[in-house]
């Protein structure tokens, strides 16, 4: 059996940082997006942006 | 801390005289239930997997790999047909729901370009060959790289959804000649052992944690949708909320 243990465990680290950073942006989007909607006086819900 | 938000899932307005900053709830139960799934899924494939016999360790990439790239297809098939029904009946919310996955769908995708060449150097000898199925899922990325871009070069909304709408029904149809680009073409790639006419050909233990590990990018794949499809709902109020404040001055 060929010894690639190494190369198994930077896939399943460089996945899960992916996976972790793109769910960090989302939030991070998120509460800047929120934080201008309160100063403005937007209350978020759905039906207030369907036209 | 009591998370405050209304029945979306959104935070409501803040009391004027509170004078306190919002706390909406920025990760709510899909997206711990999904960590929690793959957490799962990466047990049960590092201890609970046996190797492969030849490939060795690195075989256990497949069960980050493939279900990457199912959820890439996945994806971009729903962008595909929200596009459709937002041509057809131009509701803004099945052009949210398009742009969310094809965000979500472009991060697999991404998962999927990078756990390939990290399996493909130990066992090809090389990181990356110019073969038809990497080519392809490279282009599928640029493809939906370029309709983020599009996306954000456009400022009217409508002619913004409508043009997107057209890129993201183009891009989703190289996903059929991406999957039968190993038969078409001669390739380094590796031809299907699950998702061909004939039984899978995996041991059950492994096609079991295959599927396990399946499961729980789906539930990956639903959380992030929906969580960025309400980033685009509120993108939305604060652009409209923009429009009156610029407008009453």
């Amino acid at each position: 059996m060929a010894e690639t243990g190494a190369y198994y465990h930077a896939a399943y680290v460089v996945a899960a940082a992916l996976y972790l950073l793109y769910a960090a942006t989302l939030v991070t989007r998120r509460r800047r997006v929120i934080a201008r909607l309160a100063a403005l006086g937007g209350d978020g819900t759905p039906a207030s942006t369907k036209r | 801390m009591t998370a405050r938000v209304n029945a979306e899932g959104v935070p409501p307005r803040p009391a004027p005289a509170a004078g306190e900053p919002p706390r909406p709830a920025l990760v709510d139960g899909w997206l711990v239930a999904a960590a929690i799934a793959v957490a799962a899924a990466y047990v049960r494939a590092i201890y609970f997997t046996p190797p492969d016999a030849t490939q060795g360790l690195v075989q256990k990439v497949y069960y980050l790999h493939l279900p990457a790239a199912l959820n890439a297809y996945i994806a971009f098939a729903v962008v595909a047909v929200t596009s459709v029904v937002y041509l057809w009946l131009r509701d803004p919310r099945a052009d949210r729901v398009a742009e969310s996955s094809a965000e979500v769908g472009l991060l697999f995708t991404t998962v999927v370009l990078t756990t390939g060449p990290i399996w493909g150097k130990p066992i090809w000898g090389t990181w990356w060959t110019w073969d038809a199925r990497l080519t392809l899922t490279l282009f599928l990325w640029l493809i939906y790289a370029g309709y983020l871009v599009l996306r954000g070069a456009i400022i009217e909304p409508e002619m913004r959804a409508r043009y997107s709408a057209v890129l993201g029904i183009l891009g989703a149809l190289l996903i059929p000649f991406i999957h039968m680009s190993v038969y078409l073409f001669r390739t380094l790639h590796p031809m299907p052992i699950v998702l061909k006419p004939e039984r899978p050909s995996l041991p059950p233990e492994m096609l079991h944690t295959l599927l396990f590990s399946f499961a729980a990018f789906v539930l990956v794949y639903l959380a992030l949708l929906r969580a960025r499809y309400r980033l685009s709902t509120e993108r939305a109020l604060l652009a409209e909320l923009e429009l009156d404040a610029d407008g009453g001055r």
